[in-house]
Parts: C-alpha cells; structure tokens; sequence
C-alpha cells in the first residue's frame, strides 16, 4: 500500500499544476486561522498555532518520518531518516537544558520510569509500522489528505484518551520516579553525556550503512529537522514545556467523553484539578492542542504546495480495518509510554529525562517486530 | 483527485473545525483578553494550566 502511496504522490507532483491561486488562499487561510486563534484565546495560542503551522510544513515537506527512517534503516541499512532524527533531537538539546536549568518557568518532559513506559512504548514501536504513522507522522499525514492516516485518527485520539484513563492502573504493575538527567548531572554534563550518546549512536548508523538515499535524497531532509528544531525550541519558550502530541489527542477524548455523559472527576488522571480546568476550558487554551491544530493546517499547505496533497491509496479492507484499531492501539500506548516520539522520544530525550532513552530503546525494538507484522500484513514498501 | 478522496477530506475538515467551533461554544470558561497570560512563558511565571504528554495520574 505504501509503495501506492508513494508511487502516487509522485504522480501526483508530476501532475501537479502548483495553482498559484489556490496556495495563496491557503496562506491566508492559515494567517486568518492564527489571527482567530489570537482572538479566540490569546497572542501565545496565536503564536502557538503559528509553531504548529511549521512543524507541519517542515514534516510534510521532505515526508520527515521517525517511522520511515526507523524502518528503512532496519529494512535496507540507510541511516539517512533515523540521522535526520538525532540531528533534531541533539540540535533542540543543545538550546534547551541550557534554557531549563536557569529558567524555572519552562518545564520539561519529566515522566516515571515504569512498566507500563517498557510496555507501551514496545507496542506504540511496533504499532507505527503498522499504521505508517508515529504520532506526527500519523497528524501530518491526516492533514496532508491520506486516507489510510485520516482512518487512523479518530482511533488515535480514542485511545490516546482510554489510555490516560487507566493509566493509574497501569502504572500500579510498577513505576520508579521521574529522572531528569539535567538535576543528576547538572547542565553541562547532561549535555556532554547525551550528545556522545547521540554521537556514538550516529557513529554505530554511519558504519554500518548497505545504502543511502533509498528514500531521501539531498539535504532536503536535514534541513528539516534544523528547522524543526528551532520550532522545538520556540514550542518550548512559548508554551513553557515541550512539543507534544498524543497528551492533546487524549484531551479532544475527554472533552467528548464528558459531553456525552461520563463523569471524570473520578478518575485518577482526567479528574485532576488541571485536567478538569482543561476539560472545561476551549481546548485552544491547550498548548498541545493548539500546535496539533496548526500542524494539521502546515502540513495542508506543504502538501498543497508540492503536489502531494490527498495521494492515493490502495488498500483492503482488512487493511483498512488494521488502521482504525491500529490508531486505537497507538493512542493507548503512547499514553501508557508518556509519549509518543514527540512527546517522549524527541521531547524526553532533549529535556533531559532518562524516560525519553527507555521510550527509545523499548520502540525501536517493537518496531522491529512491526516490521515483520507489516511484511506479513501485505504493507510492503 | 477523484470526488470521492475529495469528499473524505472535506468531511474530515468540516468535523475537525466544527468540533473546535462546538468546543469554544460548549466551554464554561471564557478567554479574557484583559487577563491573558503574557505572550511567552520565558521569562514569566509559569501557567501552571497545563497538561503534557509526560503528565502522570495524582
């Protein structure tokens, strides 16, 4: 289905006739989106939205994927999209632990070191190969027009909300506290020891290469993640914590949840005071949220822009089935894990939490066994 | 694009901006603009409003 996918999207640049007209009105409808965020909810959700708009740009542009890269170097050995990946991770580190130890107002992406962190992000690993789709990979994809991502979705946001639900459950099979590696080593030593990791990671990639540019050629891809990058940083001077995703997700669950009638001021998560605030408040007031709005819009435009937007799928009905649950199984996971790439991978990883190093470790192995579970799906390419 | 992927997305637009329209209107808070939080977290205090993927039950 992926190679339709891809073969498709060429064709679709090829055909592509770039209508100046339509982009242009894409632009300003973006520029209208954020002002009317602004006014809805204020200039940080404004300039929130805006970040958002180029997280999506930059990934739907070169198709930045921690999925694909993930799974191109495990498939054909080309360490092109998982490099790309360590570049952004080390680059946002390198402003942001600085930025976290002298400024007590910004906050990082610090979770327990739990079972259910092992379990979930093992799942959620091998999950995203099956969906083609980690948690940006599966939003920017939606808003690039992909049918397969937007049967993701809706499940996506289901599970991300069952998830944080019983998640007190989950963390009652065993949890250690936060660590953050920035409080541990102070800031200068988080960042020595976790840039050499990066390095030696890169270093393990780079020697071990069979072929490189299977999928992305040029700089294009690089130059995405410095871009991305840099909005990290600004998601986090603005928002006060880091990027994420899945938690936003989970909030739209909630929010349904309660209107149809579920009481969640039980719940061990959901009925904490700041949920309920969230809860009860628009969710453009949800810095999370609002990103994940402007991502879906930016990556509209990118996907406009080049060509690509709504390729075409084929794909059968038992594949179509395997997207919606497996949207529900990465929701569900990631909250189980505290993240997903995003939120734990990239978020955990540059703030300095010793979770985003176990995320990491437990996803890649899934996604091992979730390439192997795509092969035998029918998922090829 | 065939009518058919055209009419998916648009349906997928339509829930999404619909159900952020019905959120603000269904919302027991209002945005006060003359008690908005300063435009950037970074050198202010901190929100405390929030919610992050890495957030754990109490």
């Amino acid at each position: 289905m992926a190679a339709g996918v891809a073969a498709a999207s060429a064709a679709a640049t090829a055909r592509s006739s770039r209508r100046p007209g339509r982009i242009a009105a894409l632009y300003l409808l973006a520029i209208v989106a954020a002002l009317a965020v602004t006014f809805a909810a204020g200039l940080r959700a404004g300039l929130l939205f805006a970040i958002g708009v180029g997280f999506g740009a930059a990934l739907a542009a070169v198709s930045f994927g921690f999925t694909t890269g993930w799974r191109i170097w495990i498939r054909e050995r080309d360490p092109t999209g998982f490099l790309a990946q360590l570049l952004l991770i080390g680059l946002a580190m390198a402003a942001t632990i600085p930025l976290l130890a002298t400024r007590p107002e910004l906050a990082g992406a610090y979770a327990p070191l739990s079972v259910s962190l092992v379990l979930g992000a093992f799942v959620f690993g091998a999950a995203m190969q099956v969906a083609d789709g980690c948690g940006s990979g599966s939003l920017y994809k939606a808003g690039m027009g992909n049918p397969f991502n937007l049967a993701v979705l809706p499940g996506f946001i289901a599970g991300s909300f069952l998830g944080a639900t019983h998640l007190d459950r989950w963390l009652a099979l065993g949890s250690l506290p936060p660590v953050s590696l920035v409080d541990a080593l102070g800031a200068g030593g988080a960042l020595i020891v976790q840039l050499a990791a990066l390095a030696a990671i890169a270093a393990l990639l780079w020697r071990t290469r069979r072929a490189t540019g299977v999928r992305w050629k040029g700089k294009g891809i690089y130059v995405a993640a410095i871009a991305l990058a840099v909005f990290a940083v600004l998601n986090l001077v603005v928002a006060g914590q880091p990027w994420g995703i899945v938690y936003g997700l989970g909030l739209w669950g909630a929010k349904i949840a309660t209107w149809a009638g579920w009481d969640l001021t039980a719940n061990a998560f959901w009925g904490r005071p700041e949920q309920q605030a969230q809860i009860a408040a628009p969710l453009l007031d949800d810095p999370t949220s609002v990103t994940n709005l402007g991502l879906l819009a930016g990556a509209l435009i990118a996907a406009a822009q080049r060509g690509t937007f709504a390729p075409q799928v084929h794909a059968t009905a038992t594949q179509w089935v395997a997207a919606v649950v497996t949207g529900v199984v990465l929701g569900y996971s990631a909250r189980l894990a505290f993240g997903c790439n995003i939120g734990a991978y990239f978020a955990g990883i540059s703030t300095g939490s010793a979770h985003g190093w176990i995320w990491f470790g437990a996803a890649f192995a899934g996604s091992v066994v979730g390439v192997r579970l795509r092969d035998k799906l029918g998922l090829k390419g | 694009m065939s009518m058919r992927r055209g009419a998916w997305i648009a349906l997928f637009w339509a829930l999404l901006l619909g159900f952020v329209a019905l959120d603000y209107v269904k919302s027991r808070t209002r945005h006060d603009p003359f008690a908005e939080p300063p435009p950037w977290a970074l050198g202010h205090a901190a929100s405390g409003r929030g919610g992050h993927c890495s957030s754990a039950p109490r």
